[in-house]
């Protein structure tokens, strides 16, 4: 991967991380887009799955200081989601949409089940709603927005590009 | 080809992975002092900017979210400042009726007013208001040609009674008409509805003032009470201007009425007995009436003292005339004769001619003596203070 490459990759990589804070706190919804997951699903099928599960770690504990009661929860859910991302992006990882589409709604959805099975925030009943309910809509959000994303960026994040 | 997923990474990434696993599970266990800790040194150091943006972002939201309230609460308060003038207004015009019921004491009744359109009537002088709806009646102790009237003034007078409403004639009727004067009583006049143009709507005029009267701009009149209806004092109008007429023994002037119709909110009837007891003091105050009539009073009994001091002193004079006349022969009696005499002498002889016979004396009477006409003109009569002179 060419330098020029890496650098538009980090800048929209921080740019969805910054987005994450700017643009999902104007809604509020109960299911909302999670760009910290789509930056890290970006990140993660462009190196190594150790170094996804890195940088899955520092995502999960920049979210755990804003929470510091589930401290460490999204960071576990994140290290795993990043690693898994990288492990088995040859699977994923090609140049299908819809493909790519259910990459981010697995990959949003397992966060959520690893974060609020591990956090322990939500009750029994409340857990399977949120769950079955509540997780799928924000992650088909959350795909949906990957894929607008992915489209829009390939120019800049093109393997085919310098 | 596919590679297998489980070639993927290296055992260094699966090794880095674990760590990293057991690192966060590390993290869930640790006490929370411990967690704090760690977690606000993330938040002083890398997360800076973000909680910036997040908090901005919240800030955003809930300025579009207070966008919809904060507009309705500008939009209630813009009506409500449109509204505080006319409550203002309302209040003023409810603390003057306070007022004037507070002078007024007893004999009267509060109404609010109603206008019905005078087409409703049949009125011809459509457009104007010309009268007006009250909520008391008959049940209430309302009489036909009750005087109406406002805080301000003369409104009109109660044209028909029902049993809980009535009908008032405004001063705009065309058949208002009322007796009016001014303060000091010095003119007299008759106010009726000036039937002008648009501009001059619902103004008064006030013609039959004799001619040698003026009035000044700005000169209140008030009801003079000669016409039965309206007690006096109330006032009725503000002088304009004068109006030229073709009468050239009166004159007409322009009033401009103290209580404009669509000012009108509510009024005060008075009844029969309160009309006939006079409002003295309500709309005038009573010092001034009272100045006024002490005033006028002394000047009438300076007046008499004068007059009867002339006549006294004329009396003395023709008195000292008669006397000095009789003194010196020359006064001729025209006392009817006896009626033995009355074929013989009838003619007055001059005093004093050969053969004439002397007149009995009389008692010299101004009434029945006729003097000589005087050479030169009677003098004036002598000051009030001057002793009358003694009597030969």
């Amino acid at each position: 991967m060419s330098v020029a490459r890496t650098l538009r990759t980090i800048v929209l990589f921080a740019g969805l991380i910054a987005l994450h804070y700017s643009v999902r706190p104007l809604f509020a919804a109960r299911a909302s887009v999670d760009f910290l997951v789509i930056a890290l699903l970006l990140a993660a099928v462009r190196v190594r799955p150790g170094v996804a599960a890195l940088i899955g770690f520092l995502l999960g504990l920049l979210m755990d200081s804003l929470k510091p009661g589930t401290f460490g929860a999204a960071s576990l859910a994140m290290t795993i989601v990043g690693y898994a991302a990288s492990w088995l992006k040859p699977v994923f990882f090609a140049d299908n949409l819809p493909l790519n589409a259910f990459f981010f709604f697995a990959g949003k959805w397992a966060f959520d089940a690893l974060y609020l099975t591990v956090g322990q925030r939500l009750p029994g009943n409340e857990l399977v709603m949120q769950l079955l309910l509540w997780s799928p809509l924000a992650a088909a959000l959350t795909s949906a927005t990957g894929v607008l994303l992915l489209v829009l960026a390939r120019p800049l994040t093109d393997s085919r590009s310098p | 080809m596919r590679r297998t997923a489980v070639s993927q990474g290296s055992s260094a990434d699966v090794v880095v992975a674990v760590a990293l696993v057991l690192l966060a599970l590390l993290a869930l266990v640790l006490p929370a002092a411990v967690r704090e800790t760690v977690a606000a040194g993330v938040r002083r150091t890398a997360g800076v900017p973000l909680i910036e943006l997040q908090e901005r972002a919240e800030n955003t939201r809930a300025a579009l979210l207070t966008q919809d309230s904060t507009s309705r609460v500008v939009d209630s308060l813009a009506l409500e400042t449109m509204d505080i003038a006319a409550l203002r207004e309302e209040n003023q015009h409810l603390r003057d009726l306070l007022g004037l019921s507070a002078r007024l004491r007893w004999g009267f009744l509060v109404s609010s007013a109603d206008f019905i359109p005078a087409n409703a009537l049949g009125d011809r002088s459509l457009g104007r208001e010309v009268t007006l709806t009250l909520n008391v009646g008959s049940r209430s102790g309302v009489a036909p040609y009750s005087p109406v009237m406002a805080p301000q003034g003369v409104v009109g007078r109660v044209r028909s009674v029902d049993p809980t409403s009535s009908l008032v004639e405004l001063y705009s009727h065309e058949n208002f008409r009322l007796s009016a004067m001014t303060a000091d009583q010095r003119v007299l006049g008759i106010v009726r509805p000036h039937l002008g143009d648009a501009k001059d709507e619902y103004m008064l005029e006030m013609g039959g003032v004799q001619f040698r009267d003026t009035l000044a701009v700005g000169t209140v009149i008030y009801t003079s009470g000669l016409g039965g209806t309206y007690p006096a004092y109330v006032p009725v109008g503000v002088v304009v201007r004068e109006l030229g007429t073709a009468e050239m023994w009166a004159r007409t002037y322009l009033l401009k009425p103290m209580v404009r119709p669509g000012d009108i909110r509510t009024v005060v009837v008075l009844r029969p007995e309160r009309a006939a007891a006079g409002v003295e003091g309500v709309w005038i105050s009573a010092p001034d009436s009272a100045a006024r009539a002490a005033a006028q009073k002394g000047d009438s009994m300076a007046a008499d003292s004068a007059a009867a001091s002339a006549a006294r002193a004329a009396a003395a004079l023709r008195q000292r005339l008669l006397d000095s006349l009789r003194a010196a022969g020359a006064l001729v009696q025209t006392a009817p004769a006896p009626p033995e005499d009355r074929g013989g002498a009838a003619a007055p002889q001059a005093a004093g001619a050969p053969g004439a016979r002397r007149p009995e004396p009389q008692p010299a009477t101004p009434e029945s003596v006729i003097p000589r006409p005087p050479a030169s003109p009677v003098p004036a009569a002598p000051p009030p203070s001057a002793a009358p002179p003694q009597a030969r």
